[in-house]
């Protein structure tokens, strides 16, 4: 359907009603920004699709965002440093003689919406004489409604006092930990407001929410220091996600596991069997099955970049990834998760699919101009822009690997493992550009002996091949050891854009891995 | 808007927030106000056309207020005054309800900067969407000729900057910079080269260069073979070069130093590199033309950090600097490594025996800060140097090693050093042959 600029506020008519909620909740808790000059968001987002199409565009879409974040920091006693920031303006993209153009204001009225549009189209005309192939877009439903993050309390409703307090009171709990010296906290929300419409017809509305507690310790005895930082994820929550959270009852530990870290032996390097708790392994996953099965990438469009992939659509069906037991599926509903929302930035609705199914890779991430390219008839949905001054493409969904039918524990793992590591957090990581080999470091590891932890260890990282890696999987935890993890800052295209994406898994054993010391103090 | 009207808003987001903390029972609050522009405009390019390329102009007001020891700061990129008034008493009600901070420093008055070359070129701020688009089709018109793929992105940007503060310090700055990275790929998938550079002047950017000398590398990358991981006499190109030097420069903190944290505990003044290895940060040299001004309006003046071979200083905060009784360095963006006599990089191979080419690193972190260990792999051409000559091209390498080694066990740098394509700031560093240099696996990927 052809979008008027009738059609168009008829439709916004429906956001304002409040029908079609894609989630079941209340509605958004900020309201609907309210454009510059007195006009409403969606007068705007109409003019500026209706300037793009009297241009010339066959396509456009708008959208405008409001975003917030707000971060604050603490060290031992004290705080560091309070920061907040908000954009707020309007992108517009467009399809000109077959061409993408982006244009983007943070004047949000009428005449900069229809500037920016008209901007769009002439970048998108200067792409002509150099494009071979014109851009496709699949079909897509045309999508109404609102989405928003299920939360009980706003965090950005939150007291920066009650936020301070609930950081500072972490120091009181680990100070007496005799060797530790340092602890550092923080708490960072982000806000997203968002409302996307397109010369199809589609207008939707959106709010998400995230947050994040993070807290480490560091213990120093003789020149030599170790940090461990808890294993809380961020999460698309509200304020009760941080007080309901196990950080103060896991403090204490936080600190003597940094400590016993320091005294800790350094690991004897050679192949062992890997057990990766869920807050080590979802990293792994991100970086290993995550960002190779995005298909632009696999496809050489982040080749300058971020690089290109070794699973590549011709592999689709056939290539072994994992062994059988692994299958791993790519998910932008899972309450909770970062990258979870109603509808990508291409306005198209969010879903589940598979990308490696029973060891094979199946599928891939796509977006609407991608998806022709490995013959598939719809987006899977994952467009996104970081703001409305970014142009939206394709962002990783949350990806998380399944968990076992069996009711398999952590514990099973560690006691069926003759011979191994057990690596919980994240330490340092690093991937190569067609994610073939990796190296991860964790932030607590573990001795298992004849299925039993025997001391904890320090200097720990493993590297592998991805493929090798996950064929070499051959434990699995059940549902109940299945966890969320994730970050809120995941960088990708030029200019970088950042993207939240979380990643759910149960622990899981990896045989004959290698592990590295890392160590080499003493060695400059 | 141009600088004047950066200044004007400057001055009128200042008084709008003073009057806020005036109307708020607060006229001694300190308020430092950051007016910054950054427009910015690209093209993408991939599989040999354009894919997506955009356009964008923001101002960001940010609004810093400090109570007694109490602060916070806020930013939005609205500059209507309705929206600097509500960051203002955000921002207030954010510092009235932080708790004390023990480090904070009270806001500089009025500083005198010293004057630096300007970074500023009119053709490149004004450089529109065609001669954008041009960039790329110029590549791929040379990468369908040579039949690769080919991949890049351009980007021109305008940054203006004036701070004010209530203390009566007033910093303005603004500089102009393109960067252009590009990557060539052979269509077998078995050749990959990488080129790319970033200067502040139009004319100064090579973009058909570029794209040639990544073209040539992916030819000259096919078919790379496996060497055996172990210790390597490595020629360092110099975005590999800079890869290595940030994480050397994060360590060089004086605090972490001081409190046993660091690398660098108890080595100011000590020898620790090559004798011929200089580093400095100096925002009036022209090479790496900066802003007089850090982000606390502290006068940047040249600063060596390394002194033929010798550690000269650390990063000193204001902070530190007051409770150690030492002068303040500020927080610099701009670096030049330099010392060397070497003409060339094919004169650095001609010295070289036995050894590597490499030409970039990638996905580089930190493995652990005593002893500054990072690693990384290598990227998009590695080439075997036997007896003064390139012989074959090599499979990639995950390394471990540490910017501290390389500057130990360098022994020859190119006179000339390069802008290198940087995350932040302005580098200039040289290409460099070291020795030692630990490749750690192979890595399969091109």
């Amino acid at each position: 359907m052809a979008l008027t600029r009738r059609t168009f506020i008829g439709g916004s008519a429906i956001a304002a009603l409040g029908v079609a909620c894609r989630n079941e909740q209340r509605p958004p808790v900020v309201p609907v920004a309210k454009a510059q000059s007195g006009t409403t968001p969606q007068d705007v987002l109409a003019r500026a699709i209706d300037a793009a199409k009297k241009a010339g565009a066959t396509y456009a879409d708008a959208r405008i965002v409001r975003r917030r974040t707000e971060r604050i920091a603490t060290r031992e006693d004290h705080v560091v440093s309070v920061t907040a920031g908000e954009t707020y303006g309007i992108g517009v993209r467009v399809i000109a003689d077959g061409a993408w153009g982006f244009a983007s204001s943070p004047v949000v009225s009428g005449p900069a919406a229809e500037e920016a549009a008209q901007k769009a189209v002439a970048i998108a005309r200067a792409a002509r004489p150099a494009l071979k192939r014109p851009v496709e877009l699949a079909p897509a439903r045309v999508e109404k409604g609102k989405w928003s993050t299920r939360m009980d309390l706003d965090p950005f409703e939150v007291p920066l006092a009650d936020k301070a307090e609930w950081l500072l009171s972490l120091w009181p709990l680990v100070k007496d930990v005799p060797l530790v010296k340092f602890a550092s906290g923080a708490i960072e929300t982000h806000g997203e407001h968002k409302i996307f419409a397109s010369s199809e017809g589609t207008l939707v509305e959106q709010t998400v929410t995230r947050i994040w507690p993070s807290f480490s310790v560091t213990a120093v005895e003789n020149g030599q220091f170790e940090s461990v930082a808890a294993e809380i994820p961020p999460m698309q929550a509200g304020w009760e996600y941080v007080t309901k959270s196990s950080l103060k009852a896991n403090a204490r530990k936080i600190a003597e596991d940094a400590v016993k870290k320091l005294k800790s032996p350094s690991v004897t390097p050679g192949k062992r069997d890997l057990i990766l708790a869920p807050s080590n392994l979802w990293l792994t996953i991100h970086e290993s099955v995550g960002h190779p099965t995005e298909l632009d990438r696999a496809l050489g469009l982040e080749a300058n970049f971020a690089g290109t992939s070794f699973a590549t659509p011709d592999k689709l069906g056939k290539l072994k990834y994992a062994s059988e037991i692994v299958t791993i599926y790519a998910d932008k509903t899972v309450p909770g998760g970062l990258a979870t929302c109603g509808w990508d930035d291409d306005g198209v609705a969010t879903q589940r699919w598979d990308l490696i199914k029973d060891g094979i890779l199946v599928g891939f991430q796509t977006t609407r101009d991608q998806a022709a390219w490995i013959g598939e008839k719809a987006s899977r949905g994952t467009s996104y822009a970081q703001d409305h001054a970014s142009v939206a493409f394709q962002r990783m969904p949350n990806v998380s690997l399944a968990p076992s039918p069996k009711d398999t524990t952590l514990e099973d793992i560690i006691a069926a493992t003759d011979d191994g590591v057990l690596i919980t957090g994240n330490g340092s990581w690093s991937i190569d550009h067609q994610r073939y080999n990796f190296q991860f470091s964790g932030q607590t590891f573990h001795e298992v002996k004849k299925g039993k932890i025997v001391r904890t260890l320090r200097d720990v990282a493993y590297q592998a091949s991805s493929l090798e890696f996950w064929r070499s999987c051959d434990m699995i935890g059940g549902q109940a050891s299945w966890e969320l993890h994730g970050s809120l800052h995941d960088g990708k295209g030029e200019p970088t854009q950042s993207n939240a994406v979380s990643h759910g898994c149960p622990p899981a054993r990896f045989r004959n891995v290698d592990i590295l010391n890392v160590n080499a103090r003493g060695r400059t | 808007m141009s600088t004047e009207d950066i200044a004007a808003l400057a001055t009128r987001a200042l008084g709008i927030a003073l009057g806020v903390m005036q109307k708020n029972g607060h006229p001694d609050a300190e308020v430092k106000v950051d007016v910054q522009r950054r427009a910015a405009a690209n093209v993408r390019f991939a599989r040999n056309e354009p894919t997506t390329s955009g356009e964008s102009d923001e101002v960001t007001v940010s609004v810093w207020v400090g109570i007694g020891r109490r602060h916070a700061a806020t930013s939005v990129n609205q500059t209507d005054e309705g929206a600097i008034a509500r960051v203002a008493e955000r921002a207030l009600a954010m510092a009235k309800v932080s708790p004390e901070d023990p480090e904070k420093m009270p806001l500089l008055g009025q500083q005198t900067y010293a004057p630096v070359p300007s970074a500023y070129d009119d053709s490149l701020a004004l450089m529109g969407p065609k001669a954008r688009a041009d960039v790329a089709a110029r590549a791929i018109r040379r990468a369908d000729e040579a039949k690769v793929e080919i991949a890049g992105f351009f980007e021109r940007e305008v940054r203006e900057h004036v701070m004010q503060n209530s203390e009566g310090l007033i910093a303005r700055h603004r500089a102009t910079s393109a960067s252009y990275t590009v990557t060539a790929r052979t269509p077998d998938g078995t050749g990959s080269g990488w080129a790319g550079g970033s200067a502040h002047r139009a004319a100064d950017v090579e973009d058909e260069v570029l794209a040639s000398a990544a073209i040539d590398k992916a030819v000259r990358s096919a078919g790379a073979k496996p060497l055996p991981p172990g210790k390597y006499t490595v020629i360092l190109e110099p975005q590999a070069v800079y890869e290595m030097m940030t994480f050397l420069v994060a360590a060089m903190d004086q605090r972490s130093a001081d409190e046993g944290r660091s690398y660098f505990a108890g080595k100011v003044g000590k020898k620790l590199f090559a004798d011929f290895v200089s580093l400095r940060s100096d925002p009036a040299d022209s090479l790496t033309p900066g802003a007089p001004f850090d982000a606390e309006g502290l006068p940047l003046s040249m600063h060596p950090w390394i002194s033929e071979g010798r550690v000269a200083k650390l990063h000193v905060s204001r902070w530190w600097a007051q409770k150690k009784n030492l002068e303040p360095t500020g927080r610099h963006t701009v670096y030049h490594l330099s010392g060397g006599q070497a003409g060339s990089i094919d004169e650095l191979v001609r010295e070289t025996k036995k050894g590597l080419l490499v030409t970039r690193f990638w996905y580089n972190r930190l493995l652990e800060p005593q002893t500054v260990m990072i690693t990384g792999l290598t990227r998009d051409g590695v080439f075997l140097i036997e007896d003064g000559k390139i012989t074959s091209p090599v499979a990639n390498f995950r390394y471990n090693e540490s910017p501290v080694n390389v500057l130990k066990n360098v022994d020859a740098m190119t006179r000339a050093t390069s802008r290198v394509v940087s995350y932040g700031g302005v580098w200039h560093v040289p290409a460099l042959r070291t020795h030692d240099f630990t490749m750690a696996s192979a890595s399969a990927a091109v």
